[in-house]
C-alpha cells in the first residue's frame, strides 16, 4: 500500500543526446547497466535514498552495436558478455573468452555487460584486469561545459593509484576496442568468488609473445576484488628480461620480485591471496616452461 | 477444515525480524521512529512471562528479553503495512547494545553426561607383551549460515477462531508454541499446513517462532499478519577423543572415548543425541573394556539443530576416523585392518543388536573394489610432504557402518507417539493423526491398513484433517514417520481387523510406540560402505572432490529408483555441507543391492551423512595430516594446516 | 511507477517501486508460490523465470526493466504440455531436483530444451547457477537430452 515511496526516477534515453540533457540535469545519476552488480549488493531495495536518479542505459542503440574487422573487434558498452562470445570464439583473444567462461552460467553473461563489468564501483571484477592485458582501449563520453564530449584512451590510464577504475564525474564508458593479438601465450585464471568471497579471491590475466626463450610484449594484471588491479609496467619488464625455461630458484626470484611490487601496493591481502597469486605465478611459469622446451625450433 | 479465509493484502500487516549482530549484550534503548497506527513493534516485553517455545523437556526462547544470549537472537518483531515499509522502518530504527561484563551468564539445563562402558582391562607390561596407544581427535566445527529458504507463515482472525498457516513439519508443536506464548486456548488455534521445503528436517522451531509472533500481533491488531524469515542452518560443534590400547599386533584392546557436543545456546533433545551419539561411538572391533562419554554443552552461538542427524552420523564419522589411525599405526590400509580386526558379529550393546558384519563387510568389498581403494592409497602415501613437483595432493578415505532408524527406544516411550484409528459404523476406517506426510507414503499407509481390514476397499481409510482435536503423533524429523509409524500403524491395523468382529461399533484403538519397542535403543536399517577421493591443488587450496565409490545393501526396497535418487542427493548435499567442491565432472558410482528381509528403508540421510563425513575426514587426513581433517574443511583452514603443520 | 507487463499470461499493470526486484514482485505483488526466497542478490540460484522466452535469475530484474516483456514463472509453466516432457525426462532419467529448487532448475532445463542445447558442457554450465547442490551433472545432461528427445518425439507424432 505504502510501497514505491523510495521509488527511484528511472531515465531510459534512446539516444547519446537523450543521454547528454539527463546527466546534464541530474549529474549525480546512478548508471544502470545489466544490474548483475548493483541488484547483488544489500541495500539495493529499496533504494537509500529517496528519490535516487538511475539513468537505464539498455535503450541507447548505439551502445548494442558492435563491430570487427582484422586488426580489432570493437563493442559498445552495453553489449553483453554473452554476446561477445557470439562474435566468435576463434578470433577473440583466449584470455577474454576464458574469463567469459570462468563467469559460468549463462543466465549471468546474458545479463552482464561489458561496459558494465568495468565500471563496477566498490568492487573490481575480473574484466578489467583482463582488458589491461590486452591493452584494450575505451571511448569515454562525458559532459564539459554542458557538452558531450568523447574521447579514446587506454583502459590502463583508468586505473587511479589505488588500483580501481575511476571515471571522470558526468561520464561513461561507451565503447571498448580490443586489438586482435597475436601473442601466442596466454593466460587466464581466477579462483575463489568474486561476488561471494571478495577477500579471498583473485584472477590474473597475462598476455605475451614467446619467441625461442624469451617473452615480447608481456603484459600482466593481476586483479583482487576488493583492493583493485595490479598493473605495472615494470613487472611487465621484469619478465621481459626472464630467459626460458626458469628453473626454481629464478622462479622464486621472480615471484619475489612481484611480491614487492604487490606488498607495496595492497598492504592487507589475505594471506589466501598471497598463496593463490604465488600458485596462479607457478602455473604461468609452468605453462611458460613448457611452452619454450616444446616449442619448434624456427629457421 | 475451516478454509483459509479470503482477506486483501491491503488489511495485512507485513512482518520482519530484526536480529540481534552479537551475543552476552544487554538491549539498551529501543529508538523507535516516530509512527502511526499501521506499523506494530513486538518485543519479548509484549509476552510478558510466556517468552519461550516448550519443545520436548527443553525451552526454546522466542525473544531476547533483556540481554542476547547468541547472535541471531530475535530482538524486536517489526510489521508495517507492506514489506517495503517495514524495510525502510529497519533503516530508522536504532538498538542499543551495551557490552556486559563480568556478568554470570545464566546458561539452560543441560542433562548429565552419559556414560557407558564395559568390561575392564589393565595393560601389564611383561618381558613379551607390548602395548601401544593409538590417540585420535576428531572435530566438527558449529556451523552458522543461511540456508537460502524463505519460511512465510500468516496468522488471521475469524471470530474467536485463531488460525495460523505455517509451513510444518510438526503441526502440533506450532499448536503448542502459539498457546503457550499467546495464551489462546488451543482449541480455538486452527493450523493450516502449507507446502515447506527443507532440506534436513531441522527447521521444525522456525515455523513455531514465526507463528508465535505472528500470532501476537493478529491477537493485538486484530488484523491479519504476515512474518517472513530465512531459516538458520546451524549445526552443533562436535569434537570427540578417542584413545585405543592395542597390542602388538594392532588389535585393540581397551578403548576411551569422549564426544563433547555444543549445542548452542539452547539445547533441542540434548537426552535423544546423547544415546544417538552413543550407539554411534561403540566401535564394530571387539574390545575387552571401553568407556564412552557423552557431554553435551551450551555456548553463546545460534541454537544448532538437527542437521540431518541427532548425533549418530557424527559418531560414526568420528569411529571411522579413528579406524584410519588405527590401521596407519598397525602398519595395515585401513581396509586390511578392518578385514582383519572385525569378527563376524558385532557386540550386543543397549544401544545396537549384535547384528552380523557379514553383509556389512560386503559393501565394503564392493566398494573398495570399485574404487581401486588399495592401490589409490597406498600410492597417495608415497607423496611429498609438501606438494612437489606435481603441483597436488591426493588423499582416498573410506568408512563404512550400519544405519539406525529412527528415534531411541527411550525417547519413544516418553513421547508415546500416539495415533487413534476407528472402524465407524459405516465400515470406514479413520485414522487420527497429525503424521500427514508425502503423498506416497501415505499410499502405503492406506495400502497397509486396507491390506489387514478391507482388502478390496483402500478407499475406505481416511485420513482425518488437522484438526484442534488431532492426535499428536510427534515429530515427523530424522525419518521417524517412515521408519517406526509404518510398523505402528500396521499393528494397529491388525488389532482393529480383530476387535472390530467382537465390539459394538464405532470401535476405537489409541496406539502407540509400545508395540515397536526393540530390546536395544536403536535398530539397525541397511549398511553401506564409501569411498571418496579429494585433491588439493597447491595454486589455490580449494579442495575438490574427484570421484566417490559406494555400496549399499537394504532390506525391502520399493523402489530402486527413487532410493539410488535420494543416496545420491544425500551424497551431494553432506559434501557440499562439509566444505568441498563438487567439479563439474564428478562422478559417483553406487551399488545398491537388496537382502529381500523385511523391513522399511530408513534413515537413508544419516547414514550417508556418517560415511560422507567419515570417508572425507579419512580423505583429507591422508592428504594433509590431522589438521586438514577438521569439517567442514575450507581453502582457509587447509592453507593454515598445510603451510604451518604439514603432515604429522 | 506504474509498470505493464505480462506475467503468467495475464496483462498486469503494477504500482511499484521502480527498482523493486522481479522475485520480490512475484512473492508479494502476485502471490506466487513457487519462490521460496530472495537472497538478494547472493545468487543462491532459486528464482528463475523466463522472460521473454529467456531464463533469468528474477532477483537480479528490476521492476523497470520489466515493462512490456513477457514474464512466465514456474506457477503456470507447470500446467503445460512441456512441463510433462521434463516430468517424464525426470522419470526415465531417475533423478528429479529437490523441492527447494524444482521450479528454478525446472525453468532452466526448459530453456535449454526449448533452445535445443545437447552439449554436456554448455547444459552444466547454465545450471551451473542453481546452488542447491541436490543433482548430479550426469543426470542434469541426462535429463535434458532425454526431453529433447521426448519433445522431438512428440512433435513428429502430433505432425
Amino acid at each position: 500500500m505504502y510501497e514505491g515511496l523510495s521509488s527511484p526516477n528511472i531515465h531510459t534515453p534512446h539516444n547519446m543526446a537523450e543521454f547528454s540533457s539527463i546527466i546534464t540535469h541530474y549529474p549525480s545519476s546512478t548508471m544502470w547497466a545489466g544490474g548483475t552488480y548493483i541488484m547483488t549488493r544489500p541495500d539495493a531495495y529499496p533504494s537509500k535514498v529517496m528519490n535516487a536518479e538511475i539513468i537505464f542505459l539498455g535503450e541507447i542503440e548505439e551502445l548494442h552495436r558492435f563491430q570487427r574487422n582484422d586488426r580489432f573487434a570493437e563493442f559498445g558498452s552495453m553489449v553483453t558478455l554473452d554476446e561477445v562470445m557470439s562474435v566468435g570464439k576463434a578470433v577473440l583473444p583466449k584470455v577474454l573468452t576464458d574469463n567469459i567462461r570462468e563467469i559460468g552460467s549463462r543466465l549471468i553473461t546474458r545479463r552482464a555487460t561489458l561496459g558494465g563489468a568495468i565500471s563496477t564501483k566498490g568492487l573490481t571484477t575480473s574484466f578489467p584486469g583482463t582488458l589491461v592485458a590486452l591493452d584494450a582501449n575505451v571511448e569515454i563520453r562525458m559532459i564539459k561545459k554542458k557538452r558531450l564530449h568523447s574521447r579514446w584512451m587506454q583502459l590502463t590510464r583508468l586505473l587511479d593509484r589505488n588500483g580501481t577504475i575511476s571515471l571522470p564525474p558526468q561520464s561513461m564508458i561507451s565503447r571498448i576496442r580490443i586489438a586482435f593479438t597475436d601473442k601466442n601465450c596466454q593466460f587466464f585464471r581466477s579462483t575463489g568468488s568474486f561476488m561471494t568471497d571478495p577477500e579471498n579471491a583473485m584472477s590474473v590475466s597475462f598476455t605475451a609473445s614467446l619467441d625461442q626463450d624469451v617473452l615480447n610484449n608481456p603484459t600482466i594484471a593481476f586483479t583482487y576484488p576488493s583492493h583493485g588491479i595490479l598493473y605495472s609496467r615494470d613487472i611487465d619488464n621484469v619478465f621481459s628480461s626472464l630467459r626460458f625455461p626458469l628453473d626454481e630458484s629464478e622462479r622464486r626470484n621472480l615471484e619475489m620480485i612481484i611480491f614487492t611490487f604487490i606488498d607495496s601496493s595492497f598492504q592487507d591481502l589475505s594471506d589466501l591471496q598471497k598463496i593463490r597469486t604465488k600458485g596462479m605465478l607457478r602455473a604461468i611459469v609452468d605453462e611458460l616452461n613448457e611452452k619454450t622446451l616444446t616449442m619448434p625450433v624456427q629457421d | 477444515m475451516a478454509e483459509r479465509k479470503n482477506f486483501s493484502r491491503y488489511n495485512m500487516r507485513c512482518g520482519i525480524l530484526i536480529r540481534a549482530e552479537e551475543g552476552a549484550m544487554r538491549i539498551g534503548e529501543i529508538k523507535k521512529p516516530e509512527t502511526d497506527s499501521r506499523y506494530l513493534f513486538l518485543t519479548a516485553d509484549d509476552f510478558s512471562d510466556r517468552c519461550s517455545i516448550p519443545v520436548g523437556d527443553s525451552v526454546y526462547p522466542l525473544m531476547a528479553k533483556g540481554r542476547t544470549s547468541f547472535p541471531g537472537d530475535i530482538v524486536l518483531a517489526l510489521f508495517a503495512p507492506d514489506y517495503e515499509s517495514a524495510e525502510l522502518m529497519r533503516r530508522d530504527l536504532a538498538i542499543e547494545y551495551v557490552k556486559e561484563e563480568d556478568t554470570e551468564e545464566e546458561k539452560p539445563e543441560t542433562p548429565p553426561d552419559l556414560e557407558y562402558g564395559w568390561g575392564e582391562f589393565s595393560p601389564q607390561e611383561d618381558g613379551e607383551k607390548k602395548y601401544r596407544t593409538t590417540e585420535s581427535e576428531f572435530s566438527l566445527s558449529h556451523v552458522v549460515q543461511p540456508s537460502y529458504i524463505r519460511y512465510t507463515v500468516t496468522a488471521w482472525m475469524d471470530n474467536a477462531n485463531l488460525h495460523i498457516e505455517a509451513p510444518c513439519e510438526w503441526m502440533e508443536l506450532v499448536r503448542v508454541a502459539v498457546e503457550s506464548t499467546t495464551g489462546y486456548p488451543g482449541k480455538n488455534i486452527h493450523i493450516h499446513p502449507s507446502p515447506y521445503t527443507a532440506k534436513h528436517d531441522e527447521y521444525f522451531i522456525t515455523p513455531a517462532v514465526l507463528a508465535s509472533i505472528a500470532a501476537m500481533a493478529t491477537i493485538k491488531t486484530g488484523l491479519p499478519s504476515e512474518l517472513r524469515d530465512e531459516a538458520i542452518y546451524s549445526r552443533p560443534g562436535i569434537q570427540v577423543r578417542r584413545s585405543t590400547i592395542t597390542d602388538e599386533e594392532g588389535k585393540p584392546l581397551s578403548e576411551t572415548v569422549s564426544m563433547s557436543v555444543d549445542m548452542g545456546a539452547c539445547p533441542v533433545f540434548p537426552e535423544e543425541y546423547q544415546r544417538q551419539a552413543m550407539a554411534g561411538l561403540i566401535p564394530p572391533y571387539s574390545l575387552k573394556e571401553f568407556k564412552g562419554t557423552v557431554s553435551i554443552q551450551c555456548s553463546g552461538r545460534y541454537p544448532a539443530a538437527f542437521a540431518g542427524s541427532l548425533g549418530y552420523s557424527e559418531a560414526v564419522a568420528s569411529t571411522e576416523f579413528h579406524i584410519t589411525k588405527l590401521a596407519e599405526d598397525a602398519s595395515l590400509t585401513p581396509y586390511l585392518y578392518r578385514e582383519t580386526m572385525e569378527r563376524e558379529k558385532r557386540k550386543f550393546t543397549d544401544y545396537l543388536p549384535g547384528f552380523e558384519l557379514e553383509e556389512q563387510k560386503k559393501t565394503a568389498r564392493k566398494a573398495v573394489q570399485m574404487s581401486t581403494y588399495e592401490r589409490k592409497w597406498s600410492a597417495n602415501t608415497f607423496q611429498k610432504r609438501d606438494f612437489g613437483l606435481l603441483g597436488y595432493i591426493r588423499g582416498i578415505g573410506m568408512a563404512s557402518a550400519a544405519g539406525v532408524s529412527g528415534f531411541s527406544t527411550a525417547f519413544s516411550k516418553k513421547t508415546g507417539f500416539s495415533a487413534v484409528m476407528t472402524y465407524t459404523q459405516k465400515g470406514n476406517i479413520t485414522v487420527n493423526t497429525s503424521a500427514i506426510s508425502h503423498p506416497g507414503i501415505m499410499r502405503r499407509w492406506r495400502k497397509i491398513i486396507s491390506d489387514r481390514i478391507c482388502p478390496e476397499h483402500p478407499e475406505r481409510v481416511i485420513f482425518l484433517d488437522y484438526n484442534p482435536e488431532t492426535v499428536d503423533t510427534g515429530p515427523d524429523v530424522l525419518s521417524r514417520i517412515i521408519a517406526s509409524f509404518t510398523p505402528q500403524l500396521d499393528s494397529a491395523a491388525k488389532n482393529l481387523a480383530v476387535l472390530k468382529e467382537s465390539e459394538a461399533l464405532p470401535v476405537s484403538l489409541r496406539f502407540d510406540a509400545e508395540n515397536t519397542y526393540y530390546p536395544c535403543e536403536f535398530e539397525n536399517a541397511g549398511y553401506g560402505t564409501a569411498v571418496c577421493e579429494v585433491m588439493i591443488s597447491e595454486s589455490d587450496y580449494i579442495p575438490v572432490v574427484t570421484e566417490l565409490w559406494a555400496s549399499f545393501s537394504f532390506p525391502d526396497i520399493l523402489d530402486e529408483t527413487t532410493l539410488l535418487g535420494s543416496v545420491k542427493r544425500a551424497f551431494l548435499l553432506s559434501l557440499t555441507e562439509n566444505g568441498v567442491t563438487i567439479p563439474p565432472g564428478f562422478r559417483m558410482h553406487i551399488d545398491i543391492t537388496s537382502t529381500g528381509t523385511e523391513g522399511p528403508v530408513a534413515s537413508v540421510g544419516g547414514l550417508v551423512k556418517a560415511l560422507t563425513e567419515g570417508a572425507l575426514a579419512n580423505a583429507l587426513y591422508q592428504a594433509g595430516g590431522a589438521r586438514a581433517a577438521i569439517l567442514p574443511v575450507s581453502a582457509e583452514r587447509l592453507e593454515k594446516a598445510l603451510r604451518k603443520g604439514g603432515k604429522e | 511507477m506504474k509498470i505493464d507487463c505480462s506475467i503468467d499470461g495475464k496483462t498486469l499493470t503494477l504500482s511499484l517501486n521502480s527498482n523493486k526486484p522481479l522475485s520480490l514482485i512475484l512473492s508479494e505483488n502476485i502471490g506466487d508460490g513457487a519462490a521460496v526466497n530472495h537472497c538478494r542478490g547472493d545468487m543462491c540460484g532459486l528464482c528463475a523465470v523466463l522472460v521473454n522466452g529467456k531464463p533469468m535469475l528474477s532477483c537480479m530484474v528490476p521492476a523497470f526493466e520489466i515493462r512490456g516483456k513477457e514474464i512466465i514463472t514456474f506457477e503456470s509453466f507447470q500446467k503445460t504440455r512441456a512441463m510433462k516432457d521434463i516430468e517424464k525426462a525426470y522419470e526415465l532419467v531417475g533423478a528429479a531436483p529437490c523441492r527447494e529448487c524444482y521450479a528454478s532448475r525446472t525453468m532452466i532445463f526448459e530453456s535449454l530444451i526449448s533452445d535445443g542445447v545437447s552439449e554436456p558442457e554448455e547444459i552444466i554450465k547454465e545450471l551451473s547457477i542453481v546452488r542447491c547442490p541436490c543433482m548430479d551433472t550426469e543426470d542434469e545432461v541426462n535429463i535434458v537430452l532425454k526431453a529433447i528427445d521426448i519433445r522431438r518425439k512428440r512433435r513428429v507424432r502430433r505432425s
